[in-house]
């Protein structure tokens, strides 16, 4: 009965009583998980969620700003150029029809209709609040005197309007400032070609997956329906989309061709539908509850922790193999395999745990996965599994090769490992990726095209930061102003700074400006008017609202709640577990040494982040972190093996075996890579656990009655088969995180393989 | 959010606007003119007008806003560049120079200069395409943007403009530019509500301080 090698199982009718009882609980067990499941699910793509615990206050400042920066919720369009409507009135309907969409706080075509009504009302009303005015006679006329221009040359009624409110234009002098680069002040919204540039800035946090779509489809829909063109999106959200889409529907074709490439391979081997079919029950339990138990301790999940949690639960696919393959000389030798199963099981288990101790919460929920839907697949596999296969016969022949006693050679280990420790010990000094850009999983040229629209748009990339810190706000407040202040008299130093402390001045200062309006008088407007030769009310609307000035509240951070302003005033000044901070941004420092030399002195306790370094430094610490918990839980495995297969040659054939695969994986990767990233990291602990999984059942003690030995090897065969098959699928994706995953783990398991196959020979 | 906030940067729009008056001021003539290029005697006016490179002309111009008691008097210089830049110089009774080329704006102040570009406005984009097109004789942009009626009596002529584009419509009304043969004299604009601004060529060229 044998075919090319391969043996077909025999399955009969006969159940083992206790079947409905397991399947009662079981299914109990899938339907409370659903539940959980369908209730509770809610997913992330804040890649915040990846980052340890930020220990310094650079660290501390970059997550924030990784997170949810104040620049997150921007979204950048572009119309190219060739579309069929004059591009200043595609431009317009554009904003118009997103401003009425509800899903942005404000759309910018680079055109503003000027009126008072435009001005934020938050700035136009706290004006006098916010910058300081001589409200004397002198200080009314020589601000009437330098508006004469503007108001005689205002073609625009509603400028005259804003001049006759707001003769000393504080309004704009507070715009200014908070807008310190003035460099889209120059930049072409609408190019000569016919290219059309908008920036909209989005209600939704650019985490909210659902409400990101919404904006993708509106913005694609109004392009192509009205302008019959295709808008290019650029921005947090507009990645978090693509990802969602590009990505996933790439993993998706990828994975369903993975599966099916698996089914095909496990058809040959086992010849039998339904045996694939049952092997995908304990993948399918084990991911339903590994789902639910994340769903249940996290608030939400990550799309990172979705993809990656499957790939390393896709160690559970050796379980019911094992279970088929052995399952072909009796039910009495499934008996002998699950001491085996459980130590493979409760190892890989324990280096999951490890991950989820990682110290980021995108790990904690990557290990928890893991972990649970490993021990799910291998209690599915050993109670229900069984059952529902019935009881098997054996159709062997190998059993003569089988019953002889396997011989470990170590020769075989030892020079994988010594192949690959040289590899890793010549690429020591580049042996790690420390780029934390290579933690997300965008295309370099995505982040490139970015980076140019960024700047482009008056928002270029931020590289230093300035932090202070305080117990009070007040306190804080008087001293962001004094630095603020003080930089800003030394334009050789810095070019600009941003700080909150032009939105968000100190109380102190606050109820200084408002006692001004105490000096003025109505006569001093309608004087200055006379001596320009104005009407006498030409400024009345001034005169009222100085008048009402002392009646005005001080203004707190919550006076910028639900205003355009909201999200600066969030990422320049927050609290946390007690301590204020605020954040300024100083652009276009002439000599970083410099500046953080003259800092010492003018701010000695302000700290000045170098985000990049900050990052590096983040990245290093993560590794470490991460390699530190792999290296205990590597311990920890030899630990659990030397209790379960005591001191001896089998112990040291498994420990060595075990690092060798996992070296010469990493080897590889660093030839083909030049450096190793998380990603690879994470890809090769699955490698690990399939490799401990070999070694364990390949140097099992062969039963003289049984088929054990080559049922371990079929079981084996099938799985590197079917792993490989199915990550090979992956590695040709053209999606560089989806191919290095698949590389990474298709050559571990050969390597795995070749270590554990070549290893142990009758 | 930087982006959002120059966005919030009136101050700039504003200037926008003085300098979208003054362009529309400098070059309402010649886009006029060119707007009306399938009338013969209008091309015939167009292309007998005499636009001199590198020489300032003097202008004394009165303009009139609702909060002005009597419409004041300004005057200055204006030159259009061989670079193809259109500069406006304020002497009296402040100083101030609008620098438009390329499709950037500088205004000049005392101890002030701030740049934009002029994609910002688009009657200010417009009236620089009109500029261009009277420049290099291209009559379909200059169509595109004013609808002329023509008032002659013997040498003197008076082009009456009206913007086709409803951006320019907002900042005017109607615009009048006269002229003696080959030479445009005055450059009257309404722009409503009692808001107006009467631009007149000196005889004489001014002297530079």
């Amino acid at each position: 009965m044998r075919r090319n090698g391969l043996e077909t199982l025999a399955v009969t009718d006969a159940r083992p009583r206790n079947l409905r009882l397991w399947l009662l609980l079981w299914l109990l067990c899938a339907g409370l998980s659903a539940l959980t499941v369908i209730t509770r699910f809610n997913s992330t793509v804040d890649l915040a969620y990846f980052l340890p615990a930020a220990e310094t206050p650079q660290e501390s400042v970059l997550v924030d700003r990784l997170g949810q920066g104040a620049g997150s919720q921007l979204w950048f369009i572009v119309l190219p150029e060739g579309f069929s409507t004059q591009p200043f009135d595609a431009s317009n309907e554009f904003r118009f029809q997103l401003e009425n969409s509800g899903l942005f706080r404000s759309v910018y075509n680079g055109r503003q209709t000027l009126s008072v009504e435009q001005l934020p009302d938050v700035i136009f009303a706290n004006r006098y609040l916010l910058d300081d005015i001589d409200l004397s006679q002198t200080g009314v006329n020589a601000a009437i005197s330098s508006r004469m221009p503007d108001l005689t040359f205002a073609p625009d009624p509603a400028l005259e309007d804003i001049i006759a409110a707001d003769p000393y234009l504080s309004s704009l002098e507070v715009l200014s400032k908070i807008s310190a680069d003035q460099s889209s002040d120059t930049m072409t919204w609408v190019t000569p070609g016919g290219r059309v540039y908008l920036v909209a800035e989005a209600r939704a946090p650019a985490y909210e997956i659902g409400a990101q779509q919404k904006i993708a489809a509106l913005i694609s829909s109004i392009a192509n329906d009205q302008f019959g063109a295709v808008a290019q999106t650029y921005g947090v959200g507009a990645y978090g989309v693509e990802l969602q889409r590009t990505i996933q529907s790439e993993a998706q074709f990828r994975s369903l061709l993975a599966i099916l490439a698996i089914i095909l391979v496990l058809l040959a081997v086992y010849r039998s539908v339904h045996v694939v079919l049952l092997s995908a029950l304990p993948l399918a339990m084990g991911a339903l509850a590994a789902l639910a138990a994340v769903t249940l301790l996290f608030d939400q999940i990550h799309g990172i922790t979705l993809a990656f949690g499957f790939t390393l639960f896709g160690v559970a696919i050796d379980f019911p193999l094992h279970v088929f393959s052995h399952g072909r000389s009796g039910r009495a030798a499934l008996a002998h395999i699950w001491p085996t199963l459980r130590l493979g099981a409760g190892s890989t288990v324990l280096a999951y745990l490890a991950v989820a101790a990682s110290g980021s919460e995108g790990l904690a929920q990557l290990g928890v996965f893991s972990a649970v839907g490993v021990s799910v697949a291998l209690l599915v596999s050993m109670t229900l599994l069984p059952a529902l296969l019935g009881d098997v016969t054996s159709v062997s022949d190998e059993s003569a090769i089988s019953a002889e006693p396997v011989r470990l050679r170590h020769h075989v280990w030892l020079l994988i490992l010594l192949l690959g420790g040289s590899v890793l010990f010549r690429g020591a000094d580049h042996l790690w990726s420390d780029d934390l850009s290579a933690l997300t999983p965008l295309p370099a040229e995505t982040i490139e095209r970015d980076r140019a629209l960024r700047a482009e748009f008056g928002a270029p990339d931020i590289r230093y930061l300035l932090l202070l810190q305080s117990q009070d706000l007040d306190s804080l407040l008087k001293e962001t102003l004094r630095v603020t202040e003080l930089l800003r008299l030394h334009p050789e130093l810095v070019g600009s700074v941003q700080s909150v402390s032009d939105l968000l001045p100190p109380a102190v200062l606050q109820e200084q400006r408002a006692a001004m309006a105490a000096v003025f008088k109505p006569e001093f407007a309608i004087q200055a008017a006379r001596e320009f030769g104005l009407v006498d009310d030409a400024f009345e609307a001034f005169s009222t609202n100085v008048m009402g000035l002392q009646r005005r509240p001080l203004l707190v951070p919550e006076s910028y709640a639900g205003t355009v302003f909201e999200q600066s005033i969030a990422s320049g000044l927050y609290e946390r577990e007690g301590v204020w901070s605020s954040v300024l941004i100083p652009g276009q420092i002439a000599d970083v040494a410099v500046f953080s030399e003259q800092l010492a002195d003018y701010a000695p306790e302000a700290v000045l982040i170098d985000l990049k370094q900050a990052s590096v430094s983040l990245v290093q610490q993560y590794r470490a972190r991460i390699l530190m918990m792999l290296a205990i839980a590597f311990v920890l495995i030899c630990g659990v093996l030397l209790a379960a297969l005591r001191p001896g040659r089998r112990l040291f054939w498994v420990t060595g075996g075990l690092l060798a695969t996992v070296a010469g994986t990493l080897a590889v990767n660093l030839l083909l890579f030049d450096a190793i990233s998380l990603f690879n990291l994470m890809a090769v602990v699955l490698v690990g656990g399939l490799g401990l999984d070999y070694l364990l059942f390949l140097s099992r003690v062969a039963l003289p009655s049984d088929n054990s030995i080559a049922d371990s090897r079929h079981a084996i065969l099938a799985s590197v088969l079917s792993t490989a098959a199915g990550f090979a699928v992956l590695a040709s994706s053209a999606v560089p995180i989806l191919s290095g995953l698949g590389f990474t783990v298709l050559t571990g398991v050969l390597i795995a393989f070749g270590v554990a196959r070549l290893g142990s020979l009758n | 959010m930087k982006a959002l906030l120059h966005s919030l940067n009136t101050a700039s729009f504003g200037m926008g606007r003085f300098c979208c008056c003054v362009f529309l001021t400098l070059s309402a003539a010649s886009a006029c003119a060119e707007s009306v290029v399938f009338d013969p005697e209008l091309v015939r006016i167009l292309s007998s007008l005499d636009v001199q490179r590198d020489e300032p002309r003097a202008y004394s111009e009165y303009r009139m806003t609702t909060r002005l008691r009597e419409p004041l008097k300004i005057t200055g210089d204006i030159v259009f560049s061989s670079q193809g830049e259109l500069i406006k110089r304020v002497i009296e009774p402040f100083q101030e120079t609008i620098t438009i080329g390329n499709n950037l704006v500088r205004v000049q102040r005392v101890n002030k200069m701030r740049e934009f570009s002029m994609a910002k406005d688009q009657g200010l984009y417009d009236f620089f395409r009109s500029l261009r097109a009277m420049l290099e004789g291209d009559i379909d942009t200059l169509d595109e943007l004013f609808v002329v009626a023509i008032e002659r009596d013997g040498d003197n002529w008076t082009l009456i403009c009206k913007p086709k584009n409803k951006y320019l419509r907002r900042y005017v009304l109607e615009m009048n530019v006269s002229g003696t043969a080959d030479e445009i004299t005055e450059i009257f604009i309404d722009q409503g509500r009692k808001r107006w601004q009467r631009l007149s060529f000196s005889v004489v060229e001014a002297q530079r301080p």
